[in-house]
């Protein structure tokens, strides 16, 4: 096992290898193949998460559900009940009210007033520009909107109401601009004016109270965890984005399969290159035979070369990946400028060690069904032949 | 003198070839041919171009396999070997010299000679001495670093000849060992081929055009018409 250790690792990448230069080919090969799918892999994850994390954290939040009430103390109360569970974070009441802002100089936003008792990821990530947020009887504008609405303006809101004789008529409040806030979201910003819960009731006392939850569990559990407490009603963010979510959920099949064609490209890589070190490592092998080695040491030999070029090529893929990864933060300045977000880029630890395993694998497989077809003929043969097929 | 026992037997053995071309007949290269080596001995195989003699050494030394006929070395079935024990037999009981001085490029002279003994089962320490050794028997002594792109076409046959001897094996299968040496390395090859015969007491089947080598051997055989025949 010795002799066939120290001829494989001979084979492989001694300087004294004739072929040396073709497994270094080889494994730098494999390398930029395996960054270039983690790279892929790590920026599309990237992009989704910070779609979906956005959505999640401002929009819909993980899970929430219509209590169908109108009454702010039993809505908090259901909220402290639902929070108490062990698997949520946090549980907050909000009601969203659509409304048309205007300023004193008639400049006017269209969107929804959202009264809430912000809490947890919420409350973490959005900012106060100017003012303090949620004061009773006042309104936050967004940064996006400040052209229109400006700090301590007092806004004319229009927003429908049931009426006595008509189904709904419009009225109109006006309510000082106490703070301009910013998240990260572009578009809740540009539609969305905060207030506390009692502010958004006193516009109008009959809107439709409703309960934020936040969790780091499955929502699918979560949801059915709140189900058996009594509430039927409750809705994940994947169904209450059904449309953008099966969007994306067709942008990670399409992306699953430029993986998966990523990965053929490289198999038929490997494939090819084994092949070509084996086929010039021929003559060489029936020389090995007929000095006395069996067919199935020869084997062993140039699988455990292809072993040593695939596990060096994939090592310098994963250094090159986590280097990339590294880097990116010094050269997200640029990308931010051309793709307008700021992305955070993970490589998921079994998805490489996957991609790994399987490029070593599939060398592994590639070699010895090389040798074993080229083993299949007789030694005068295999010196005969550049190739035997 | 040690008593002439065989230790190669071939028994009306027969191989043809598949014809190049679509729908052609098999080319029949030989038919019917039977000959015994005997140890300590050495045998020439003769023929013009074409007729036959290396495909007849290869078959002899299991590297080809024949169509039909019996071959039997020291004793035992060599076509009904499997591959280990056939194996063990290359390693440790032939020896085998080509036309081309085939050597593993990779490997220096000394690396070439010990991988050998290594596959005969030597220890590194032992199959070092060995190659060594055998080396120096065939005045290499100074070239035992080289690679094989750094040795004449003589030294790297010497390598070869060191190669096929370092495992002592009981017959050494020449396939026109001179034929691309020039006269003075021929010379040197020959010599060394027929002392090894006498002092070591191997047999020796050669495959040459050459008929004053051929003339050397105790015994020659003419391949002629896919036949066999005794000429001395």
């Amino acid at each position: 096992m010795r002799l066939i250790l120290h001829l494989a690792s001979r084979y492989a990448f001694s300087k004294q290898n004739r072929h040396r230069g073709t497994s270094i080919r080889i494994a730098i090969g494999l390398a930029l193949c395996l960054f270039a799918i983690v790279a892929v892999l790590s920026f599309m994850q990237a992009l989704q998460r910070n779609q979906f994390e956005d959505i999640r954290t401002f929009e819909s939040f993980d899970l929430q559900l219509d209590l169908g009430s109108v009454d702010l103390a039993a809505a908090e109360s259901v909220a402290q009940k639902i929070e108490a569970l062990d698997v949520v974070q946090n549980a907050f009441v909000y009601a969203d009210l659509p409304v048309i802002a205007q300023n004193s100089e008639g400049s006017t936003v269209a969107g929804r007033l959202r009264g809430i008792e912000a809490e947890g990821r919420l409350l973490a990530q959005l900012n106060s520009y100017r003012g303090y947020l949620f004061q009773n009887g006042e309104i936050a504008s967004s940064y996006s909107n400040t052209r229109s609405i400006h700090i301590d303006d007092t806004a004319t809101l229009t927003f429908l109401k049931k009426g006595r004789v008509a189904t709904v008529v419009p009225s109109k409040r006006d309510l000082k601009v106490g703070a301009i806030y910013y998240t990260s979201s572009y578009d809740f910003d540009q539609s969305t004016f905060l207030s506390d819960v009692p502010t958004l009731l006193s516009l109008q006392n009959d809107a439709d109270l409703k309960i934020g939850v936040f969790t780091d569990a499955d929502v699918v559990s979560v949801k059915k965890q709140i189900q058996e407490l009594g509430y039927a009603d409750v809705l994940t963010w994947m169904d209450v984005n059904a449309s953008l979510y099966s969007a994306m959920e067709l942008e990670q099949k399409m992306m699953g399969f430029m993986l998966f064609l990523m990965i053929l490209v490289i198999l038929v890589h490997i494939r090819n290159s084994s092949r070509r070190l084996l086929l010039a490592k021929q003559s060489e092998m029936a020389m090995l035979r007929s000095i006395g080695l069996t067919k199935s040491k020869v084997q062993l030999l140039f699988v455990l070369q292809a072993a040593l070029v695939a596990c060096i090529g994939c090592l310098g893929g994963v250094l090159l990946s986590y280097l990339g990864i590294a880097l990116y933060p010094s050269i997200s300045q640029y990308m931010y400028q051309s793709i307008g977000v700021h992305l955070i880029l993970q490589i998921r630890f079994q998805e490489l060690l996957l991609l790994f395993f399987t490029i070593v694998a599939f060398s592994l497989i590639a070699s010895f069904m090389g040798t074993h077809r080229i083993l299949k003929a007789d030694i005068m043969e295999m010196f005969a032949h550049d190739e035997i097929s | 003198m040690m008593k002439s026992v065989d230790v190669l037997n071939l028994d009306h053995v027969s191989k043809s070839f598949p014809a190049t071309g679509q729908g052609g007949e098999p080319i029949q290269i030989l038919e019917d041919v039977s000959l015994s080596i005997q140890r300590a001995t050495s045998t020439a195989i003769t023929g013009q171009s074409g007729s036959g003699k290396s495909t007849l050494l290869q078959i002899s030394a299991g590297l080809l396999s024949a169509d039909t006929g019996n071959i039997k070395f020291e004793g035992k079935d060599l076509p009904g070997m499997n591959d280990e024990q056939r194996s063990r037999l290359r390693s440790r009981s032939m020896g085998f010299i080509f036309q081309n001085s085939l050597l593993l490029d990779d490997f220096t002279a000394l690396e070439n000679v010990k991988i050998s003994a290594m596959i005969a089962q030597s220890s590194e320490h032992v199959a070092l001495k060995k190659a060594l050794d055998m080396l120096k028997l065939v005045g290499l002594g100074d070239r035992l670093d080289h690679k094989s792109d750094q040795l004449s076409g003589g030294e790297r046959q010497r390598v070869a000849i060191a190669r096929a001897l370092v495992n002592e094996p009981s017959v050494i299968f020449a396939d026109e060992p001179t034929g691309s040496l020039d006269e003075h390395n021929a010379q040197l090859v020959e010599d060394l081929l027929f002392s090894l015969v006498e002092d070591r007491e191997v047999a020796l089947m050669l495959i040459t055009h050459n008929l004053n080598f051929a003339g050397r051997c105790n015994l020659i055989y003419r391949l002629h018409n896919r036949h066999v025949e005794v000429r001395s």
